[in-house]
């Protein structure tokens, strides 16, 4: 039970980072490969408001969603400068450089120890103390701002907001000469998918209860990407159907029998052979529609 | 919709497919009426520290054989199911930890390779009440949490620090330039221990260059800077990994400069790759135990090769004790398991001579456990 | 100043390495316009195949060169007809074609674990014994020398066969406009599989020097690969002399970065280097 408690509470997060990165990739059409860099600031915000100053958790996320914001306006007003192709190239920059600095910063970070001990969130109003203690509290909490963040992705894409920035996938410069200022729909959406995906490291980070740098790599955004492109592009639902199949299908890979010696890699080999076959059978994702 | 209704019934089957095909087999390795125990390790086999965790998956295969070969664990067999967690997962380590403790119901655990994946997985058996016992984990791990039932098998790596030092001491190297790199836990840790031990042993370290970078093999830039400064030696914390390259180009480019370093550096099957390169290399190192010249022919004829690190020899320890603590508690697990891991007194291992944990569950490291090495000739030889 | 020479030194080996992992990368990027992630395992593929025939059974080492080489050209040649031709045929996007990337990288990197290990290796037979060259006080090896000049004749081929021959214009045509390659009658399916069959066999060949100047494992692909997308993009993406300063560029600029800041930041520099770049000079540093 606490197994699928886990895994649920992965899939919450990690649908979170989703929605949010479709928000950009697929309905925008930015294709940017930046986003573990804000899913790390939010877990770091976190921990070390929390670890180091005792911090309300909700309180932290707030703080975070700020800290990521701004980085996120910065990062946005460069890569707004770039189009197609080496917007995606830039953005890994960033996602190095931020990854450099959660890594090198060890005044602020601890570098590479990473920052163990970090609790668990908890509210009150006066005498009333509600301590989040276990997996399933902890996976309600998750599944309740999984559920925020969609609906508010829902309203954005579903609104007047989302058309334009659809808009400006299908032909930006169409749109701007109907009077649209693009590059303030486009910093927008960046940085509401920032923030977004920065709760996801909010909750990582205390549900874990330790974090380092090398959960926010390359590597993870690459993830992420893989997550909204294999769930389907301009679709939320795909994004959740994504992170569920992403999850459970190494999970489901564990239990194939396979020899001892070489089973983790035999697993690696089918996961790819996996991804690729995905690839070649529905190029538009499982729940997608839409194709760049 | 019904697109997608498909899909997820896709996925569904497939969970379920693996479910039932994992009952299954379950079912049929049931022999008989004596279950087996499970225990399950956690080690790096692919990804970041797949090289080392391959390794000590090995020590561990070897001592569950051996046990079972002679009749198991009060006549149960063991029945071990080895997870992949490598350094960079943190969300996959809580995932095969839970997966071992609530699906597989393992009595113990061994593992994780390095610090990062243990540190998420601590609060996990904690919780569950499995004990673990790591084979290669730093002191730093229980900082602010006692967590019972995690235990270690690894040296307190402030001793072979110390050792080093001491050695640089005797050889009067006086001014060193230290080089961290690799950005995990471990080597930062131990690199701390260098800086805040080195005072006392008379060593001064002149520059401290920082890598951490995580896929540095190009370290000419940081030796040139180094070659300037004219050391005496250079303090680096190497792993198999990284020895070869550093070791080749300090060669070439900052010359006789004595290299100091710890145990990881003494890596057998970096001695195969470069050993010309390693001969100036003097690093200090678990002191052979008398179980040891037995264990190398066994692991030998296991598996064709000489243990090439240390924490093989940990692992190798860490599930002997484990099956030996089961013995006593009849194969139970949980809190009567963690009793008796925690009493671990005088167990002669095949890492340490006499291996017995203290109160934090870390095995007590005598002063002396360590020596000092270097390669002649392509073999490692004792500094005397 | 002491550190003076052998810096440049550094910097020009440095360069060369990323100059060999970029030309096959930009060449392949110039004609499919995807972010290819194997391109980082073929060179790991053709150095593996190395070690095998030239360490392991010990052949001939220009003979096991050959094969190292023709192994990662084989790789790339199959990659791409079996997975990156059927994905464009069905006009799947550049992102499909990523993912399809990742998953044969994540699958080729777990079989090399499996056939060779995890550990890392070096290819010499005898790791040490190279020769060694002393300029000016700064040091550089027999491999390292090698490596420079296989850049710059392979770079000079390249450029010159692009430029003058005939196979060379199509794949600028293609490289230029697909679309309108194909119009005026050029097979770009053919066209693009030879692109694929030279620039995996240049990332093999980079794989094996590199493991002749420091050694291999299996997944040593991903950090080449980065590099030599920091050094397509600063040289201009297609632009193969453009690519080959690029990668000089970016030697020295970590190099004396290195020197100057600290060795922690080489990985940001280098990112931050590519920013500056795109935004001031989208083009690449050579006008096209």
């Amino acid at each position: 039970m606490e197994y699928l408690i886990h895994l649920t509470i992965l899939f919450a997060i990690y649908g979170i980072l989703g929605l949010s990165l479709n928000l950009v990739v697929g309905y925008t059409g930015l294709l940017s490969v930046t986003h573990a860099a804000f899913y790390g600031i939010g877990a770091y915000a976190t921990a070390i408001l929390l670890t180091s100053f005792g911090v309300n958790f909700f309180v932290s996320v707030l703080a975070a969603i700020i800290v990521s914001a701004v980085i996120a306006l910065l990062i946005g007003l460069i890569l707004s400068k770039f189009d197609d192709d080496y917007y995606a190239l830039a953005s890994f920059g960033f996602n190095i450089i931020i990854f450099s600095v959660f890594l090198n910063w060890q005044e602020l970070t601890r570098g590479p120890l990473g920052i163990p001990g970090i609790g668990k969130p908890s509210f009150g109003i006066s005498n009333f103390q509600f301590l989040i203690s276990n997996n399933l509290e902890f996976l309600i909490l998750a599944l309740l701002f999984l559920g925020l963040i969609y609906f508010t992705s829902r309203f954005i894409v579903n609104s007047s907001f989302g058309r334009i920035l659809k808009a400006i996938r299908e032909d930006e410069k169409a749109i701007q000469i109907f009077g649209y200022n693009t590059l303030y729909y486009k910093l927008a959406i960046f940085v509401i998918s920032a923030a977004m995906a920065s709760v996801a490291g909010s909750l990582f980070a205390s549900y874990i209860t330790f974090i380092d740098p090398s959960s926010f790599w390359l590597m993870e955004s690459i993830f992420i990407l893989a997550i909204v492109i294999l769930g389907g592009l301009s679709n939320l639902k795909g994004s959740l159907l994504g992170a569920l199949f992403l999850i459970l299908l190494p999970e489901a890979l564990r239990f194939v029998g396979m020899p001892n010696d070489i089973a983790a890699q035999m697993r690696q080999v089918i996961y790819g052979v996996i991804l690729i076959l995905l690839m070649l059978y529905r190029p538009q994702g499982l729940a997608g529609e839409y194709k760049i | 919709m019904t697109k997608t209704a498909k899909i997820i019934i896709g996925v569904v089957v497939i969970v379920l497919i693996a479910w039932l095909g994992y009952f299954y087999k379950k079912q049929a390795t049931q022999m008989g009426n004596t279950e087996p125990i499970k225990i399950g390790s956690i080690f790096a086999l692919t990804g970041l520290g797949a090289s080392q965790g391959e390794q000590e998956l090995k020590g561990v295969q070897l001592a569950v054989k051996e046990i079972n070969e002679a009749g198991g664990i009060s006549g149960r067999q063991i029945e071990l199911i080895s997870e992949d967690v490598s350094l960079d997962k943190l969300n996959v380590a809580g995932s095969v930890a839970h997966k071992l403790v609530d699906i597989d119901k393992v009595m113990a655990i061994v593992g994780t390779t390095w610090d990062e994946p243990a540190q998420a997985i601590l609060p996990i058996i904690e919780a569950a009440k499995v004990p673990m016992v790591g084979q290669n984990q730093t002191r730093a791990l229980k900082k602010d949490n006692p967590f019972n039932y995690f235990f270690s098998t690894w040296y307190d790596n402030e001793v072979g620090v110390r050792e080093l030092l001491s050695y640089a001491q005797k050889m009067r190297l006086k001014k060193v330039v230290i080089v961290r790199p690799i950005g995990a836990g471990f080597y930062q840790y131990v690199s701390d221990k260098i800086s805040s031990n080195a005072k006392e042993f008379g060593v001064e370290i002149i520059e401290d260059i920082n890598l951490n970078n995580p896929t540095v093999n190009d370290f000419r830039t940081d030796l040139a800077k180094i070659k300037i400064k004219k050391p005496d030696a250079v303090i680096i914390v190497l792993n198999g990994f990284t020895g070869c390259p550093f070791l080749k180009q300090a060669g070439e480019i900052i010359g006789n400069v004595p290299v100091l370093s710890t145990e990881g550096s003494g890596d057998y099957y970096a001695l195969s790759q470069c050993s010309k390169s390693m001969e100036n290399l003097y690093f200090s190192y678990p002191k052979e135990t008398s179980e040891y010249a037995s264990f190398v022919e066994r692991y030998d004829k296991a598996f064709g090769a000489s243990p090439s690190t240390p924490s093989v020899m940990t692992a190798y320890d860490a599930l002997k004790i484990i099956a030996k603590s089961l013995e006593s508690t009849n194969g139970e697990g949980g809190e009567k398991l963690q009793k008796v891991l925690a009493q671990t007194k005088s167990y002669k291992g095949v890492s340490l001579n006499d291996i017995s944990f203290d109160e934090l569950g870390f095995v007590a490291t005598p002063l002396d456990a360590f020596e000092m090495r270097t390669v002649k000739d392509g073999k490692f030889v004792k500094i005397r | 100043m002491d550190i003076l020479p052998q810096l440049i030194l550094n910097s020009v080996i440095a360069g060369a390495i990323y100059a060999l992992v970029a030309l096959g990368f930009n060449l392949i990027y110039g004609a499919t316009k995807f972010f290819n992630m194997t391109h980082g395992v073929i060179a790991v593929i053709g150095a593996y195949a190395f070690l095998f025939f030239g360490k392991t059974l010990g052949l001939n080492l220009f003979l096991s060169v050959f094969i190292g080489v023709a192994t990662a050209a084989i790789a790339g040649y199959g990659l791409d007809k079996l997975i990156y031709l059927p994905l464009r045929k069905r006009k799947a996007s550049n992102m499909a074609l990523l993912i399809a990337s990742l998953g044969a990288f994540t699958a080729l990197q777990a079989i090399i674990a499996i056939l060779f290990t995890s550990q890392f290796q070096t290819l010499w037979r005898n790791y040490s014994t190279q020769k060694i060259y002393e300029i000016y006080g700064g040091v550089i090896t027999q491999t390292q020398l090698i490596i420079l000049i296989s850049g710059i004749l392979i770079t000079a081929a390249l450029v010159l066969s692009l430029k003058y021959t005939l196979f060379g214009k199509m794949v600028r045509a293609v490289s230029d406009d697909e679309e309108a390659a194909k119009i005026i009658g050029i097979n770009t399916n053919k066209i693009i599989s030879r692109v694929f069959i030279i620039g995996s066999a240049i990332a093999g060949l980079a794989g094996i020097l590199i493991g002749f100047d420091t050694g291999i494992e299996p997944t040593m692909g991903m950090s080449l690969l980065l590099k030599g997308v920091i050094v397509s993009v600063i040289g201009g993406v297609g632009n193969i002399y453009g690519g080959f300063l690029g990668a000089f560029l970016l030697g020295f600029a970590e190099n004396f970065g290195i020197w100057k800041i600290s060795g922690e930041w080489k990985d940001a520099i280098a990112f931050a280097l590519l920013i500056i770049f795109l935004l001031f000079r989208p083009r690449g540093i050579m006008k096209k």
